[in-house]
Parts: C-alpha cells; sequence; structure tokens
C-alpha cells in the first residue's frame, strides 16, 4: 500500500509542526488559571517592590490572605443566615479589599456586590451571591496557592 | 522632585498609616519607607487618633471602612482639631466606589486612592499632598 507524503514536508517534520502549533495556541493550564483569575500585573508590582525578596513578599502578603480569607466567608456565611446586615457588609469589604490587593478582580467585584447589597438592605439578593462567591473563592485559592508553589519549586 | 518638608520634630516626614488589612498596610509601610518617610502603624480610626495626638504626622494614609472607627469618622474628628486644619488626609477606598468618595471628601479628606492600589500613582499623591500642606 502507498502511503501518501506531504511534497513539502520531510518525515518528522508535520510532527515537530504540529507541536509548535500546540505550544503556540495552549498555554500551560497552570499559567491560564493563574493569569484568569490574578490580574499579573499587580502581582509583579508586589514582586518589584520586594526587590530581591520581591517573591518571598508575595508568597507572605498570599499566605496571610489565605489565613484570613476563610474566616470572612464564615463571616459572610453566618451574616446572611441571622440576616445581619452590618456583619455581612463589613465582612464583604474586608474580603474584597484583600482579594483586590492580590489581584484576584473577579472576586473582589463579587464581594464588592454583596457589600453593596448588605448596604441596600437586600439580605435575599445576598443569600443567591454566596454560593458563586464561594466557587469564585475556590478559583483564588487555587491560583494563590499555584503561585506559592511556583516560587519554591 | 519636590521633598516633603517635615512640621513634626521627626528627622523625616512622618505618615501615619491606618488599615485593619495587614498584609496592604505591609505593603503600604513598604512602598512609603522605600521613598524615605518614617512610617506608623494603626489599625482602626481608634488608634490612629491616639497616634495622631502623640506623633503629630506629616500625613494621614486613612481606609474607609474598619472595625472600631472607620476612616470616616476619623476624619472627621482629625478635622475637627483646632490645631492643624491643613493636614493633609489620604483616604483608600474599595474600588471606585463613589459613594465612599463622596463621603470621604465630606468628611474632610484631601484626596483618595482606590484599592487595588496603583502603587506609582501612590507614591506620587503622598508626595505631591505632603508638599501641598
Amino acid at each position: 500500500m502507498e502511503t501518501i507524503q506531504s511534497p513539502n514536508l520531510a518525515q518528522g517534520q508535520l510532527e515537530q509542526q504540529t507541536e509548535k502549533l500546540i505550544d503556540a495556541d495552549f498555554k500551560n493550564p497552570q499559567q491560564e488559571l493563574e493569569e484568569s483569575v490574578l490580574d499579573q500585573l499587580t502581582l509583579q508590582a508586589i514582586r518589584e517592590m520586594g526587590g530581591e525578596e520581591g517573591n518571598f513578599v508575595l508568597s507572605n502578603i498570599i499566605q496571610m490572605y489565605l489565613e484570613t480569607a476563610p474566616p470572612y466567608l464564615q463571616q459572610i456565611e453566618t451574616a446572611i443566615a441571622t440576616q445581619d446586615l452590618d456583619s455581612l457588609r463589613r465582612a464583604a469589604h474586608s474580603l474584597g479589599s484583600s482579594s483586590a490587593t492580590l489581584g484576584a478582580m473577579n472576586f473582589a467585584k463579587l464581594c464588592k456586590e454583596l457589600e453593596n447589597l448588605a448596604h441596600s438592605g437586600s439580605i435575599t439578593t445576598a443569600e443567591t451571591l454566596f454560593f458563586p462567591l464561594q466557587s469564585e473563592y475556590e478559583i483564588v485559592k487555587r491560583a494563590l496557592t499555584l503561585q506559592l508553589g511556583e516560587k519554591y519549586d | 522632585m519636590t521633598d516633603i518638608t517635615p512640621i513634626s520634630a521627626h528627622s523625616r516626614p512622618v505618615v501615619l498609616i491606618t488599615d485593619d488589612d495587614n498584609a496592604l498596610r505591609s505593603l503600604l509601610v513598604m512602598a512609603l519607607k522605600a521613598e524615605g518617610y518614617e512610617i506608623e502603624e494603626a489599625i482602626n480610626g481608634e488608634e490612629c487618633l491616639v497616634k495622631y495626638a502623640r506623633l503629630q504626622p506629616d500625613l494621614v494614609l486613612l481606609d474607609a471602612l474598619m472595625p472600631e472607627m472607620d476612616g470616616f469618622s476619623c476624619c472627621q474628628h482629625i478635622r475637627a482639631l483646632p490645631d492643624r486644619p491643613q493636614i493633609p488626609i489620604l483616604m483608600i477606598t474599595f474600588l471606585d466606589d463613589r459613594e465612599s468618595i463622596d463621603q470621604a471628601f465630606q468628611a474632610g479628606a484631601t484626596d483618595y486612592i482606590t484599592k487595588p492600589i496603583h502603587w506609582s500613582v501612590l507614591r506620587q499623591r503622598v508626595r505631591y499632598l505632603g508638599s501641598a500642606e
């Protein structure tokens, strides 16, 4: 049986070309997650501020965030359950602020939405935002944890 | 570049940074120390007022929403003091929150910056406000 060969590509070249195309079109999934969830310029600005210790500074900030975020999420859940608008507003504000500092902008905007709802007294609408908030936090946490791993690999 | 002339007894201009977020506060400290300022920290409005009276800083950086006493109330308290009506107060708001920005100016803030902080904007604004008093 005859094999049809491309007139312009020697054997093995087709595979090389395909690999190049794959590399160009698809980023490493880890890199893709970090870039879609965390604003890279914000993270870079923190690294630059730390100078030679930039990665260490950023890792410290990430670790502080990962320690403080879960209690705020818990406070938000409790505040929604008990309809404590003031506590909801404060916890959503604090969580959003610290998330924005690390460039987690989608998550920060969700927190801001929740803060505004608490401010306007819309506890029922706030309740519907809690699940998306929790899901987005898991994504942010994963992206930040990957950042930590990357720096210490 | 304009230097800040310290009006207090400190050798370098003193900035009193007030924010309850430890991570952000440590970044603010790092950013402004690198610019040559002497830094004092407070974690809420009440502590800010106590330190303000003792240290007489050259500039106050205030987060808008904090536990115990928020930045708006703290700003009003400072403005109610008779001794230094022109002390620059830079308020920090979360995202572009129009209501908080309006509230900050009503409370007597000199200017505001938003979170996430654009660090070069912060440096320029602190430098400008410090030289303006």
